[in-house]
């Protein structure tokens, strides 16, 4: 069966995020790699480098799509639509899942300092990246999941 | 609250047919997505008193005529 114009939204909206944090977890754990190599001899350098820097335009692609997505639930006046209490539903529990992602890292991060003599501000940017990309990755499982199909 | 929503049983799928509707006809209808009201008729979404009391406007009939707690 044909999906109807909110479905494509719905789906659009939700491959437009995974696409999203795919892109900004390839560019901050590659400029993240690029700070921990940074001043050493390694040969990936340029390769790291050469990362970060398709993870920068493959964000700046995703903003754009963010956009040209926004126009098109102008066009279509679906934002209730898209906005409607399941939607609440799903956001709130990604919120959650980023939150304990979050609360989790730096409740494991707090004893390891005890053990490991780690950098701690590339550990505080790393939790930053995932308690983002979590809740956004989260958010579009729940959108695609539970759909038993037209009917 | 999972196991409540297996007992929240609601008669949405023969209201439609009786109506000729769609998901997708009757999600536009009250301001949803079909995705919406295809996981309040298979009982993964429970659905506020609000958007119930529209799906039951939408049929001219009353939110207990759609929903109601089966017996387990």
């Amino acid at each position: 069966m044909e999906l109807n114009k909110v479905d494509k939204l719905v789906h659009s909206r939700a491959k437009i995020l995974i696409f999203a944090a795919f892109a900004f977890a390839l560019w901050q754990f590659s400029w993240i790699g690029s700070d921990i190599i940074k001043g050493t001899e390694s040969s990936i350098i340029h390769l790291i480098t050469g990362l970060v820097i398709l993870g920068s335009m493959l964000w700046v692609a995703a903003c754009y799509f963010f956009y040209s997505f926004s126009k098109k639930v102008k066009k279509a006046n679906a934002f209730e639509a898209l906005n409607d209490e399941l939607t609440h539903k799903n956001k709130r529990q990604a919120f959650m899942a980023g939150y304990f992602t979050l609360f989790g890292m730096i409740w494991l991060l707090i004893p390891a300092t005890d053990f490991w003599d780690l950098d701690l501000l590339l550990f505080i940017r790393t939790i930053a990246v995932l308690a983002i990309i979590v809740p956004i990755l989260f958010f579009s499982y729940l959108e695609l999941k539970n759909d038993q199909g037209a009917g | 609250m999972q196991s409540e929503q297996k007992y929240f049983a609601n008669h949405l799928k023969q209201l439609r047919a009786q109506h000729n509707y769609t998901q997708a006809d009757l999600a536009e209808l009250v301001g949803v997505t079909r995705k919406t009201i295809n996981t309040i008729e298979n009982r993964v979404f429970i659905p506020s008193a609000f958007l119930a009391l529209k799906l039951a406007q939408v049929f001219k009939i009353t939110v207990e005529d759609i929903f109601y707690i089966e017996e387990h």
